[in-house]
């Protein structure tokens, strides 16, 4: 698909060099075919990897353009989770290339689209009324429960209203200090929309992360997928 | 028609040689075109006898700028600059009585826009900055034509296409045609539209690479010369 608007390109280029000599008369014509024939351009690359293959074809992200709010629930006072999704978001917001999502993050559990928890800490939201697709593993899990074409909101045990869609569970007991980073990198991955694991380990969202920054890969395949049309919105 | 088919043939690195060599030929064309004919005086007086400064009239311009996209992705994402204001000053300097050189600075302002897949969303705002030399020429009908390059600075999101190189900034060089006429008999007001091409230079180590390319820009606005 990305591959038929470079075509296009191509074929009005083509005529622009294949027309009469420009003559007084065509300048004003010329000119506007000129630029439009080239205008610098970024190739619609295919993505490195599927980004749908732990969601059977689905394209799942957030609305593009919009701000996603992060609260992280820590289990102890050293903050070390807090500290390493800050670093790991900032990594995927330098990946994005046209600013698709500003990641912030906030102290209001009410105010967060993802809340990424420590599992030694009690949940925040209420997720067992819902068998959504998530994926488990012993170090880390993303959670989100499609309805339709849209994601619901999970519930806040606190019964405060909220907005968040997603929880992110990293088991930081279990990982050492080094893994903690790939690992919510890799988990940050899925909650912004990559549904799939990379076969290549240089990879952020290769199934058995070590990589400590999203790779051109990575964010190829997110750009990618973004620009997608979604079958579930968060 | 021989013409048409060998540049068909030639890969596209000559061809766009071709494309770049047209605007040459614009260039051209515009002077040509603004050689004949009877025309008004330019507001600056003709240089003046050996010995003393040609007069030099200063000029100014408020108006707005609308462009063509400054990236497309494949993806279906766009890249655009939105209608901004600008503002500009002249110094213009007479060669004869219907021809003068001029430089102009000149800053222009929009919002930085991203279009894909039926949404919008701001990328906050960008500006440019150009520094021009220019030749202008007095044309029939109180028309006056002038034609230049400039130097051109681009400030714009940091974290956006094709600003991420750079650290939020471009320098590079455009090519501008103007066309002014005097709107009133008794103030030295001109109503002027403009059009500039402007050069993106590839940025072949960034992620995602960008192809190089140009960028088209409309301008209409006011002018009051002192």
């Amino acid at each position: 698909m990305p591959l038929a608007g470079s075509d296009e390109f191509g074929s009005g280029c083509a005529m622009l060099a294949e027309g009469p000599t420009p003559g007084v008369a065509s300048v004003s014509l010329l000119m506007l075919m000129l630029v439009a024939c080239t205008t610098p351009s970024v190739d619609g690359a295919a993505p490195a990897y599927d980004p749908t293959s732990l969601t059977s074809g689905a394209v799942y992200h957030w609305p593009v353009g919009s701000d996603i709010a992060i609260y992280v629930v820590e289990a102890t006072p050293s903050a070390q989770l807090g500290a390493t999704a800050r670093t790991a978001a900032a990594d995927w917001a330098r990946s994005l290339a046209y600013r698709e999502h500003v990641l912030r993050f906030v102290d209001d559990a009410t105010l967060a689209d993802i809340i990424i928890r420590d599992s030694r800490a009690a949940s925040p939201v209420e997720t067992t009324a819902c068998g959504g697709p998530g994926w488990s593993d012993p170090a880390g899990s993303t959670f989100f429960c499609p309805a339709g074409d849209t994601a619901r909101t999970l519930e806040l045990v606190s019964g405060a209203a909220g907005r968040t869609k997603v929880l992110i569970t990293i088991s930081v007991a279990v990982v050492s200090a080094d893994a903690l980073l790939p690992i919510v990198l890799h988990e940050i991955g899925h909650a912004l929309g990559i549904g799939g694991h990379s076969p290549a380990p240089a990879d952020a969202m290769f199934g058995s992360p070590t990589a400590v920054s999203p790779s051109a890969r990575d964010a190829r395949t997110l750009r990618y997928l973004l620009h997608q049309r979604p079958d579930v919105t968060l | 028609m021989r013409q048409r088919l060998a540049l068909s043939r030639f890969p596209q690195r000559i061809q766009d040689e071709f494309r770049v060599r047209s605007v040459s030929v614009i260039v051209a064309a515009l002077v040509v075109a603004g050689s004949g004919g009877t025309a008004p005086r330019l507001e600056a007086q003709a240089p003046s006898p050996l010995g003393r400064r040609p007069r030099i009239v200063w000029r100014a311009e408020v108006g707005a700028a609308a462009s063509t996209p400054l990236v497309e992705d494949g993806n279906g994402v766009t890249v655009r600059r939105g209608i901004g204001p600008l503002a500009g000053a002249d110094a213009l300097i007479a060669i004869d009585r219907r021809s003068a050189v001029l430089v102009t600075v000149r800053a222009a302002s929009g919002t930085l826009g991203v279009r894909s897949s039926g949404r919008r969303w701001s990328a906050g705002a960008s500006h440019q900055f150009d520094l021009a030399v220019k030749l202008e020429r007095a044309l029939p009908a109180a028309i006056v034509a002038a034609v230049g390059v400039a130097l051109s600075h681009l400030r714009g999101a940091a974290d956006v296409v094709p600003f991420r190189t750079g650290s939020g900034s471009i320098t590079t060089w455009s090519t501008e045609a103007t066309l002014a006429r005097r709107l009133s008999s008794s103030r030295p007001i001109d109503g002027v539209l403009s059009g500039d091409i402007l050069r993106i230079a590839g940025q072949a180590r960034e992620s995602p690479e960008l192809a190089a390319g140009w960028v088209g820009r409309v301008r209409l606005g006011l002018r009051y010369a002192r």
